[in-house]
């Protein structure tokens, strides 16, 4: 539903835009489908059906205000990334077209820079976070169960040496002592 | 049950030869005690069942483990000024930590290793020599490089007693000097004679040299030391005494021993370090407490 009316009003702009006579001024028309678009995007935001159904192209122009807001461009990345498809795949005119898409391909570009930026903020405060805490070093738990199985063994064996018999096979060994069998 | 009650008998013994002497501390009656020489004589056979292996020594230097060990050491010191442990306690955490590493010789001994065995060596101690216990967090707030979970370490204790036979009451260098100089002397001498004792102790914990002899060895030859510089008089009569009760060869490792530690004491002093590792092939820890 969302998608047949974003479509709709993509065909709505480009009709607006193919009126336009001179190429300064279908430049700047070229623009303002941008910004139209974006603020398609931007009105599909509420969760309310009604609304969105409801918009006219004078609520449009009424949030263009908030194209500059950086935050909410930022936050819904995702969805204007759909809509610039939609849009993409409706053009009919192949110049229009090809600038479009440089457009498009240019605020993807700053979106990712923005993001990955991001990303690399985030990295340095998790490192900040390591560099803060007291170094808390620990062997694996593999590392353990080696040591105190090798340890157990020596002590085993030790036995096995002082008293030449083997507790865990129930066997006496050739030494020092004599074993004899008793029956219970 | 016998240890217990000849302990008794003679510690009473003991206060009444207190009471007999005067003020002149050259004429100890005590030297002609029975009862104490049965007592130093059980002491000496039951030494022989919580010592190293043999050539422990030697296993420690092929296995780089000299330096780690003196490390550990400190860190047993610098715990107890922290809680205010026994000198008793610190010994016994000794003698547990050189047992378990000469009979458990694993063939890759690694720091964290060590660092564990001595925080259940150090733990078991203080459960069995002092009144009251510390935690096992407590234990690991400072000094150490690595940090256990409470179970790893009672694991740890748990694989340590079952290695040293469940004998805890081991005859220390400590217990020896305690027996033989602190019992004997009248308690205004002390204070000189416990804190020079012991860190002539210590330090020969510290040095490989001085870990080929017994700890009563080393017991004796530190009360001598000390008893030469603070009370020379007594000193002579009475090392006399204790020697006359020895066979001789362990008179032949009182003399090395007594003569090695003069040697190093008189190094150190040059040095002004204490509790520091004398022996050449060791690194100097710059430690002064």
């Amino acid at each position: 539903m969302e998608m047949a009316q974003v479509k709709a009003r993509a065909r709505t702009a480009l009709a607006m835009a193919a009126s336009a006579s001179s190429r300064k001024r279908r430049k700047i028309s070229i623009n303002n489908n941008f910004v139209q678009i974006k603020s398609l995007s931007n009105a599909t935001v509420p969760a309310t059906g009604e609304r969105i159904s409801g918009e006219s192209p004078a609520s449009c122009c009424s949030s263009n205000g908030s194209v500059d807001d950086e935050n909410r461009i930022i936050k819904f990345s995702d969805l204007e990334v759909e809509s610039t498809r939609v849009v993409t795949s409706t053009c009919d005119c192949g110049e229009q077209q090809q600038q479009i898409r440089r457009e498009m391909s240019l605020t993807s570009e700053l979106r990712i820079t923005n993001s990955s930026s991001q990303e690399v903020d985030s990295a340095e405060e998790q490192i900040t976070q390591t560099k803060s805490l007291p170094p808390q070093k620990m062997p694996t738990e593999l590392e353990l169960d080696e040591f105190f199985a090798a340890a157990e063994k020596d002590i085993r064996k030790r036995f096995s040496d002082k008293y030449n018999y083997d507790i865990v096979k129930d066997v006496s060994l050739e030494g020092r002592y004599e074993w004899v069998k008793l029956k219970p | 049950m016998d240890n217990l009650l000849c302990d008794e008998v003679w510690l009473s013994k003991s206060a009444n030869t207190f009471e007999e002497v005067i003020s002149d501390p050259v004429a100890l009656k005590s030297y002609e005690n029975e009862e104490f020489e049965e007592a130093f004589a059980v002491c000496l056979e039951k030494e022989v069942l919580c010592l190293p292996e043999p050539d422990y020594t030697k296993y420690l230097h092929s296995n780089n483990l000299i330096f780690p060990r003196c490390r550990v050491i400190q860190w047993f010191i610098k715990c107890r000024r922290r809680f205010n442990l026994s000198f008793g306690t610190v010994f016994l955490a000794f003698n547990y930590l050189d047992r378990f590493v000469s009979i458990c010789q694993c063939n890759d001994w690694e720091y964290w290793m060590l660092e564990l065995l001595s925080i259940a060596c150090l733990s078991i101690a203080i459960k069995f020599n002092e009144i009251s216990g510390l935690s096992l967090h407590e234990i690991q707030v400072e000094g150490l490089d690595y940090s256990f979970q409470s179970n790893v370490i009672l694991k740890m204790e748990l694989i340590l007693l079952k290695a040293l036979g469940w004998r805890l009451n081991s005859m220390t260098s400590f217990s020896f000097a305690e027996m033989l100089g602190f019992d004997f002397l009248e308690p205004h001498h002390h204070v000189k004679l416990i804190s020079r004792v012991t860190d002539l102790l210590v330090q020969a914990t510290l040095d490989q040299k001085m870990m080929e002899f017994r700890p009563s060895v080393v017991g004796m030859s530190a009360l001598w030391c000390t008893l030469d510089q603070l009370f020379p008089p007594t000193s002579d009569t009475y090392i006399a005494y204790i020697m006359s009760i020895l066979n001789q060869s362990q008179k032949d490792d009182i003399i090395k021993c007594h003569k090695l530690m003069e040697t190093q004491t008189s190094m150190c002093v040059e040095n002004h370090h204490y509790y520091c590792p004398l022996s050449p092939t060791t690194v100097l820890l710059n430690t002064h407490d």
